[in-house]
């Protein structure tokens, strides 16, 4: 009796409603900054008119355009269906990775020989022990000296990676260090656009690798969730071996996301035994110098990069919301060059560091 | 056996004239043990009897079946020993299967801590090392990865289950071990709320099933009419029912008293009161149950004005209710098991089985409402094994009235039956979409989700919250939906009441639609607040301290469009309908009361507030209001009205407040007069589906109350009703028994 199709429309239009993408962010009226701040992310009511009119303009431009037609790229098969995927190779300087420098600088860490802390380290390094291949002459370092000895110069780099993160800090430079041990194309680049901060579809995975004096950056594009696994595997597929991924903050989102949507779909995840997050390691190099830690805010005061216009994290799902109901890719646009700009900024950033602490 | 002295003051006191006070006794019963069983695992075993426990019949069933397999209730009384029934077989498996994990879900997250400490205290007495520990909101997001890992005992609550299943990954581990699933005070779980948890229920072994675990029910709940079919609907699964109580019972007298025989214009504030104070007095150590926040703080307040002779014994009295903030209540808690608090006024917040040990006696300010709150609230009393007293003060109200004349009636009821509704179109689908974050769904899910599944699929696919993919339908929306989904009905979203920047409570946002207006007086202990300000969108109400004489309640208007007739049939001079219609309602300003008299009024102008739901509607013939000499048609739907209300709750299991209504003399969807009844919760909560295949039985319990009430033209305790938005007027009595008299003889429908 209840089950009627009156009661399904009833239903079906107030879920509508309750789950618009607007809900999840507060427009603040007459851009009243006291007002920001409390609760859910903000976003002035002067840009929120501002990006409304880009969005309306964006579909004007494309309606009626097919998404290949305006993006370049390919569909990509899998054995769960297709996804679109966007390649691209772009020149850039390669990476200061210099594992022989590195390594010679992990040998001076002391610290990384358990037992000996920043004051013993001191102490040592007055007496003259300025490696860790001195300490094999202090009969009481030797055995631990020798483990570490032969991880550093042997070892996997993930494992010297974990093994500096374990003994010094998750954000020290040495932690940086390790990262130059890798074979460069073990390095992926990773950033992810989705639908919410948790428990909904990843729609945009973008992952950059780096071959010689370019990134060959790789977008996988869910043109509609069921393209979402898809993109997955296809993602899964391009990754080198056993890989290093190196991201902003995906330490704690972007690669559980990815886990929690594979396993969602009952699908193994294997990666994420390596990562090098970068924005904690921003927030203790720079943090203290810098209105916030956002990547945007680093390209401008770090990278000398303006972005020009770019669309608010927290506007991305309704966007993508709003091109999955008309079929009009105009709002996907720039949220793939967001994303783009992301991994690219990553590769620069990683640089940076990798300079800085050479 | 001799009257205690506090029934001698009450009789004195309250004793006339003589039928004022009905007085049952209910003797006592001794306690009935089962052996130790005999597969109980040794250390569990060796710990009984180290601690002298013998357990009672109930448990030593409870362990039998419960480790045979068997998904069981138990129904037996508060105070029996559940932890332990549920403890034996439970902490048995564990101990012998190290990769089975239990689950406990707790209505409160009062009652966890409870139960939390009860278990930890066998676990380390055993030394059985399963950690328990209690995962909810207040959980440390710290600790959290530690006890998903390492508990295998975790005890949460039904709205931490709704937001952690679609974190399955990272409860793979627990919940590929869950061997048990209990379900404490389970008779909560009914009417809106119920269809909720049921669905959510479906949604839990759904995941445990896909990580291979298939666990065993074990739910618990006060003694119901129909406990098979109940259980049966909440957790999907067919139980064994253990009602043969072992546990002792004290002698109890239970006492109604009817201040409105002595004194028509007695209050209910005023006596129940007076009977806190002489309860304290006596050293019963009482617990005073309110039928509402705003009373419990009021009767708190008067009872101490009673006791002002004695100020170190008002001051060990408190009021206790949801809303305060967590330390507050511990504190309240703890100050009753110790001893020192003497009294508290609560609301049904304490009815659960929270720890606050032995008390002496409850006192009831009108009928809780079902007999299975009476009960549960009457349990809180006596658990010393001494003579307890329970006393339910009447209010003037039809149903308080009604077992005020009739006592023996209320003793020979049998408990109501709980309803739980799997096929709420708007609950079910919002928990489908929930349900397609966690595991895409398919056709096989229908063992879960019923017959409807498919059809709320697509349509949900159509409106683009769900997408179908190879793995099924996927949810796919912006907005994660458990957060969207709330479980107990009312729209999501929180208010602060603030004063100068201090957190005084928090309210949910239907309660501060309607208590929290601007200018309302707001109590919270012996303070009081007036709301200054609401901001809906920061979810902040201002106030500030007030110290006012007089409460306010609100006045509103409301209107009900019909949107479609699902289903109708008719009789003479009456077409009765079951729809789908929209509910506005707005608050167009409020009174002021002072000790129950209005004193004055004030007009607002607030948003209104609206929402689809279900209603029966009856179109009435407009020559049943021309015939019969009806004086004033419109006070004549109107009292009908209220008289249909009145009677509802007792034969469709609700809360007069769950369920709202209008009349008219003229609406369009009955092209003629009509009264509209239906469900006050968005989506409808199956109340009025309910009440459609038993309006014969509500109009002659309606027709009943008005034709056996002794006034002159209405009074509270027929056709008054404490809700009316239009001041209880126009009203005409004598014309709706005329009416209601008439639905009745319309023959067989």
């Amino acid at each position: 009796m209840a089950g009627t199709a009156g009661g399904f429309r009833t239903a079906r239009s107030l879920w509508r409603e309750r789950l618009d993408p607007r809900h999840e962010y507060r427009v603040i009226e007459h851009d009243n900054r006291f007002r920001a701040g409390i609760g859910r992310t903000g976003i002035f009511s002067s840009e929120y008119s501002r990006f409304e009119e880009e969005k309306e303009r964006l579909c004007d431009l494309h309606a009626g355009s097919d998404l290949s037609e305006i993006i370049a790229g390919d569909p990509i098969d899998t054995p769960e269906g297709e996804c679109f995927g966007i390649a691209e190779s772009v020149s850039f300087p390669p990476l200061p990775l210099d594992p022989d420098a590195a390594r010679a600088h992990l040998l001076r860490s002391l610290r990384l020989v358990p037992g000996i802390g920043p004051a013993l380290e001191r102490s040592l390094k007055q007496k003259g022990c300025r490696t860790i291949r001195d300490l094999l002459h202090i009969r009481r370092y030797r055995p631990a000296a020798g483990e570490a000895l032969s991880l550093i110069t042997d070892g996997d780099p993930g494992a010297v990676m974990a093994w500096a993160r374990s003994r010094l800090s998750p954000t020290h430079p040495d932690v940086i260090r390790a990262s130059a041990l890798f074979d460069p194309g073990r390095l992926v680049f990773l950033d992810i656009e989705t639908l919410g901060v948790f428990s909904r579809p990843v729609f945009l995975i973008g992952s950059a690798t780096v071959e010689g004096g370019s990134v060959r950056l790789r977008q996988f594009l869910a043109r509609d969730i069921d393209e979402e696994l898809p993109a997955l595997l296809a993602w899964q597929e391009s990754l080198p071996d056993d890989p290093l991924i190196l991201s902003y903050n995906g330490r704690c989102f972007d690669v559980p996301y990815l886990a929690d949507r594979c396993a969602y779909y009952g699908e193994e995840y294997p990666f994420g035994a390596h990562q090098l997050d970068l924005l904690h390691i921003t927030r203790r190099t720079l943090g203290r110098d810098l209105s916030d830690c956002r990547l945007a805010t680093i390209e401008e005061t770090v990278l000398g990069l303006s972005r020009g216009f770019d669309l608010p994290g927290a506007l991305v799902p309704g966007w993508y919301d709003t091109y999955r109901r008309s079929r009009n890719p105009g709002p996907l646009i720039p949220i793939i060059r967001h994303n783009r700009q992301d991994v690219l900024s990553l590769v620069d950033l990683h640089r940076r560091y990798l300079e800085m602490y050479r | 056996m001799t009257q205690p002295p506090i029934l001698t003051k009450i009789r004195e006191e309250c004793g006339t004239p003589e039928d004022a006070l009905f007085i049952h006794g209910i003797s006592g019963r001794e306690a009935r043990y089962a052996e130790i069983p005999a597969r109980l695992h040794p250390r569990l075993r060796s710990w009984l009897i180290d601690e002298g426990i013998r357990p009672y019949i109930h448990q030593a069933e409870a362990y039998q079946r419960a480790s045979a397999g068997e998904d069981i209730l138990l129904a037996t009384r508060t105070a029996s020993g559940k932890t332990l029934a549920f403890a034996l077989p439970i902490i048995d498996r564990l101990l012998s299967d190290p990769d089975s994990r239990a689950l406990l879900l707790y209505p409160t997250k009062a009652l966890a801590r409870d139960q939390l400490a009860a278990f930890q205290a066998i676990d380390s007495a055993i030394g059985a090392g399963l950690s328990p520990a209690v995962y909810d909101g207040d959980t440390p997001r710290d600790a959290r990865p530690g006890i998903r890992s390492r508990s295998r005992i975790i005890i949460s609550n039904m709205h931490e289950i709704h937001h952690i299943l679609s974190w399955r990954r990272q409860w793979a581990d627990f919940f590929s071990g869950t061997a048990f699933v209990v379900i404490d005070e389970a008779h909560r779980y009914r009417g809106v709320f119920g269809s909720h948890i049921a669905l959510l229920m479906r949604r839990l072994t759904r995941v445990l099933a896909y990580y291979d675990a298939s666990p065993v029910f074990i739910l618990a709940s006060a003694t119901l009419g129909n406990p098979e079919e109940f259980a049966e609907r909440l957790c999907g699964r067919r139980v064994r029912i253990i009602a043969e109580d072992g546990s002792p019972q004290s002698r109890k007298n239970i006492v109604f008293y009817n201040p409105y025989l002595q004194n028509p214009g007695a209050s209910l504030t005023s006596e129940v009161s007076r009977l806190l104070a002489i309860h304290m007095r006596h050293h019963h150590q009482t617990i005073c149950f309110s039928p509402s926040r705003r009373l419990a703080e009021v009767i708190a307040r008067r009872t101490r004005e009673e006791l002002a002779g004695d100020p170190a014994l008002a001051d060990r009295l408190r009021a206790y209710r949801a809303g305060y903030l967590a330390d507050e209540r511990r504190e309240i808690e703890a100050g009753l098991k110790a001893g020192h608090l003497r009294g508290v006024v609560s609301t049904n917040a304490l009815e659960l089985g929270v720890d606050i040990g032995t008390l002496d006696a409850v006192l009831m300010a009108g009928y809780p409402g079902a007999t299975i709150s009476f009960w549960q609230q009457a349990g809180r009393a006596g658990r010393s094994g001494d003579e307890s007293l329970v006393t339910m003060v009447a209010r003037y109200d039809p149903i308080d009235q009604y077992y005020m004349h009739h006592p023996d009636r209320f003793f020979a009821a049998t408990a109501e039956h709980a309803a739980v509704d799997m096929r709420n179109p708007i609950i079910l689908s919002g928990h489908l979409l929930c349900a397609a974050a966690e595991i895409p769904l398919g056709d096989g899910d229908i063992t879960y989700f019923g017959d409807e599944m498919m059809e709320h699929l697509r349509e949900l696919k159509d409106e683009g919250l769900l997408a179908w993919t190879r793995k099924g339908y996927v949810y796919a929306g912006a907005r994660r939906p458990a957060e969207a989904v709330t479980l107990t009905g009312s729209a999501s979203g929180g208010y602060r009441i603030m004063e100068k920047g201090r957190l005084v409570e928090t309210m949910d946002a239907a309660q501060a639609y309607r208590e929290a207006y601007p200018g309302a007086v707001l109590l919270h202990q012996d303070t009081s607040y007036i709301v200054r300000s609401v901001d809906g969108e920061a979810g902040i109400i201002r106030v500030d301290l007030f110290e006012a004489d007089y409460f306010t309640r609100p006045l509103t208007t409301t209107s009900v469009s019909v949107d479609r007739i699902v289903e109708s049939r008719s009789q003479s001079g009456l077409v009765i309908s079951f729809a789908e219609v929209t509910v506005t309602e707005a608050i167009t300003g409020y009174q002021l009361v002072r000790y129950d008299r209005i004193i004055g009024s004030e007009t607002l102008d607030l948003p209104v507030n609206s929402f689809p739901t279900q209603a029966l509607l009856l179109a009435i013939d407009p020559s049943l209001l021309e015939d019969h000499g009806i004086a004033d048609p419109d006070g004549t739907l109107h009292a009908a009205e209220h008289a249909l209300i009145a009677a509802m709750p007792g034969l469709v299991i609700c809360d007069r407040n769950d369920i709202g209504g209008i009349s008219t003399r003229y609406h369009p969807a009955a092209d003629g007069p009509a009264i509209i009844i239906y469900d006050g919760y968005t989506g409808g909560a199956g109340l009025a589906a309910k009440a459609y295949h038993l309006t014969r039985e509500i109009a002659d319990l309606a027709a009943t109350i008005v034709g056996e009430c002794r006034c002159y033209d209405g009074c509270p305790a027929c056709i008054f009703s404490p809700k009316c938005g239009s001041d209880n007027k126009p009203l005409d009595k004598g014309g709706s028994a005329v009416l209601l008299r008439s639905f009745d003889t319309g023959g067989d429908v």
